[in-house]
């Protein structure tokens, strides 16, 4: 079949046997799960078998880069990772930016990789050629290091899938990096890909992609980019990325302390890691990934200090300020330990509440200096040990260096300082307590744990504050059916529940796509718009409705794949702490209450608002899990039959 | 930053200036140049060639076969390429 926007090929790896197969992509895929995260999950759930050991030989990694990657679609330029991780058994799609555009040009829309090999390799895809090619000489190296040896061996026009020292001694808090800079799969993918010995997935793509429709793009690319410039907040972004929106987080509290318990006093707080404060130690330099029409990510380098001179890349722009506020570390410093839990591949959330964590525990006496190996304290150089102790699994480190599902059962005692962190297993990036938000919300419900996939275009309901009346307008714009507005939106107020679920099958759709949704660029965006790029691109037909209709296709056949794997409803639920501790601060304590800060949220409402999101997806309500009747309507029968043969269907 | 449109004469009266500070690396540049000349989008066949080291872009370069249309510059909208007139 000759296909448009799609490359058409599918690279099948078996690492076990060195066997590298290339098929056809199959046009019943496509049409189904339209590509990326979609097509992803289908192989997911047909190829990882429940219970499989996550770092054993039968667990599989699917690299799929979204149908619209690599198009000149502005901003497709993700590419979805989906594996069973480590951290918690879950069965789950990592995202990232870049690559994908490249492996598309090289003339792959998919990898699957399976088995295991008995030395370290690295996969070279270079158009037609690939090969499984000797990574000793890599091994050991860093992420930065092995990354940049790649590059002088093979040329610079490559992009490079790179795991650290963390993912080779099987950490579950370590993930790889794309290209030095962006995060891929938090919770153990750097792990799974050490578990294979497979040190890095470099690409090279000079075969190009075909576009149906070439004035159409043109015209809806130029549309889109006249849309984009005449956005206010455009300057700032791509000059600051996500650290454009810092001060708004630390005003509203969003990064706490004191193991989540504490707002750090804001004056304070802005004055020691607000945006002046960026301006005064460090320059920093945009970052876009291959397709992006407005960049976020941004590269840092230190110009005072004792660090001066220090240059390091930050896939959120702000992960330096997960470090340096809830350890109390100066910012020029958190930007040091920043950069290495980039180069070991350490997941940053997790990285810095473990730290934020052990400070707690060694504080009240859990755990004491002879345990940790060092006299623990907020300082950069004994920091940096403990990180490096994380990156090879020492000791203490190494069950620090596994996440809270082990830390929890290794460590006597520790079970209450997690919860005011811990879903499935994940430390959650935002705390429901300072706004019950979409963004918060769906970090419950995310298969995966506590991971931020619910990201509302901007204004965007992670920061408090936004009016009724513009979370409606959200709405509207994500083209969310009026009869589920209604059920949303009620007696002047809102649903985060309900709101979720539909959030979540869009952004499922845009990660079928490979269109990023960050804050600013989700302002791009609509169904509507998606899907008329989609056409314009490939020439197949989609409409608004069935792009949002695939979106939940895809995220019932994920969540399908996780009811096999054991969870339920209980893993979704709120962490406990946050109902019945406050955060405190100076303004007073801060409860968990509703978006709009109109009612506490209390254990019955938390409950409803868990019922309201199931009943909004047309899901068991008790049990939390899809029922036959939902998964035949999406024309997942097959994935019903399946359930009820395992007795796993309500 | 004014959306920019590109008049075939402008050419002969233009020069194309490079601002590789400013590029972040997106290759939206060279996604059109291919787009234009290739019929496809494939970036590494584009008349404009981005020098990357480090994550910064260190040149922006064109090949021989470079006409100078000014495509590329109306699809960079982070200020990396310059229509500018001569003169």
């Amino acid at each position: 079949m000759e296909y448009y926007g799609y490359a058409g090929q599918v690279l099948d790896i078996d690492l076990s046997s060195g066997l590298i197969k290339k098929d056809a992509l199959d046009p019943e895929l496509v049409k189904k799960y339209l590509g990326g995260m979609g097509i992803n999950a289908r192989w997911a759930y047909d190829l990882i078998k429940p219970g499989v050991d996550p770092l054993g030989p039968e667990n599989v990694i699917i690299i799929g880069a979204g149908a619209l990657a690599g198009t000149m679609t502005p901003s497709a330029t993700r590419v979805s990772a989906t594996t069973k991780f480590p951290i918690n058994g879950a069965v789950g799609v990592a995202g990232g930016c870049s690559f994908a555009p490249m492996l598309k040009w090289a003339g792959y829309d998919h990898i699957i990789i399976r088995g295991a090999a008995d030395k370290p390799l690295y996969l070279q895809i270079f158009d037609e050629d690939v090969r499984l090619r000797d990574a000793s000489h890599l091994w050991g190296k860093d992420i930065f290091e092995a990354t940049e040896s790649l590059r002088s061996e093979l040329g610079g026009d490559i992009s490079v899938i790179c795991i650290g020292q963390a993912g080779e001694n099987l950490a579950n808090t370590s993930l790889a990096l794309i290209d030095n800079m962006a995060n891929l799969g938090r919770g153990g993918l750097g792990a799974v890909m050490g578990s294979k010995k497979l040190k890095a997935i470099v690409t090279r793509g000079t075969k190009g992609i075909k576009i149906a429709d070439i004035d159409g793009l043109q015209q809806m690319f130029d549309a889109s980019v006249e849309s984009a410039l005449k956005d206010q907040s455009r300057s700032t972004w791509i000059n600051y990325g996500l650290l454009g929106i810092i001060d708004s987080w630390i005003k509203a509290g969003i990064l706490t302390k004191d193991n989540r318990s504490t707002k750090p006093p804001v004056a304070e707080t802005l004055r020691k890691y607000g945006r002046s404060t960026i301006d005064e130690i460090a320059e920093t330099h945009p970052w876009g990934g291959l397709g992006c029409i407005t960049s976020d990510k941004v590269v840092w380098k230190l110009k005072e200090g004792r660090f001066k001179g220090l240059t390091t890349t930050a896939s959120s722009g702000m992960n330096p300020h997960f470090l340096a506020i809830p350890l109390g570390i100066p910012l020029d410093h958190a930007v040091k330990l920043h950069d290495l839990m980039n180069r070991y591949g350490i997941d940053e959330i997790d990285g810095s509440y473990i730290l934020e964590l052990a400070f707690a525990l060694y504080r009240d006496g859990i755990i004491t200096a002879k345990d940790m190996g060092m006299e623990f304290k907020a300082d950069v150089d004994v920091l940096a040990k403990a990180i490096e102790g994380m990156a090879y699994k020492r000791g203490f480190w190494g069950i620090m260096a596994d996440g809270i599902p082990r830390i929890i059962k290794e460590i006597k005692g520790a079970e209450d300082y997690v919860r005011s962190a811990n879903v499935k297993g994940l430390a959650t990036p935002l705390d429901g307590r300072t706004n019950l938000g979409v963004e918060c919300f769906c970090m419950l419900t995310q298969p995966r744990g506590g991971q931020a996939f619910g990201l509302v275009r901007l204004p965007t309901t992670a920061v408090p504050g936004l009016r009724t009346e513009q979370t409606k307008t959200i709405a509207a714009t994500y083209q969310i059916p009026a009869s589920a507005q209604a059920r949303i939106f009620t007696d002047g107020d809102w649903h985060v529940g309900r709101l979720s679920a539909w959030i979540e099958n869009i952004n499922a759709g845009y990660n079928c796509l490979g269109i990023c949704y960050r804050f600013l660029i989700g302002r791009l965006y609509q169904p509507v718009i998606a899907a008329a790029y989609y056409r314009a691109v490939t020439g197949i037909s989609l409409t608004p409705q069935e792009f949002t209709r695939i979106g939940e296709r895809v995220w019932n056949l994920q969540k399908a794949a996780n009811v096999r794997e054991g969870f339920t409803r209980k893993d979704d639920e709120i962490p406990s702490s946050w109902l019945t501790e406050p955060i405190r601060s100076e303004e007073g304590d801060i409860y968990l209450e509703n978006y709009t800060r109109t009612k506490r949220i209390g254990q019955e409402e938390a409950k409803e608002l868990l019922d309201g999101y199931y009943d909004e997806r047309k899901w068991d309500i008790a049990k939390g899990i899809p029922t036959k009747a939902t998964l035949t309507r999406l024309g997942l029968a097959d994935v019903a039959e399946d359930l009820e043969k395992r007795d796993l269907l309500p | 930053m004014e959306e920019k449109k590109v008049k075939f004469g402008d050419l002969m009266k233009s020069q194309i200036i490079y601002h590789p500070d400013r590029c972040v690396g997106c290759y939206l540049c060279a996604m059109a140049c291919s787009l234009r000349y290739e019929s496809m989008v494939n970036p590494l066949k584009a008349r404009i060639k981005i020098v990357r080291n480090n994550n910064v872009t260190k040149r922006i370069t064109t090949t021989a076969n470079c006409t100078r249309c000014g495509h590329c510059t109306t699809v960079c909208h982070y200020g990396a390429l310059e229509l500018r007139p001569l003169n």
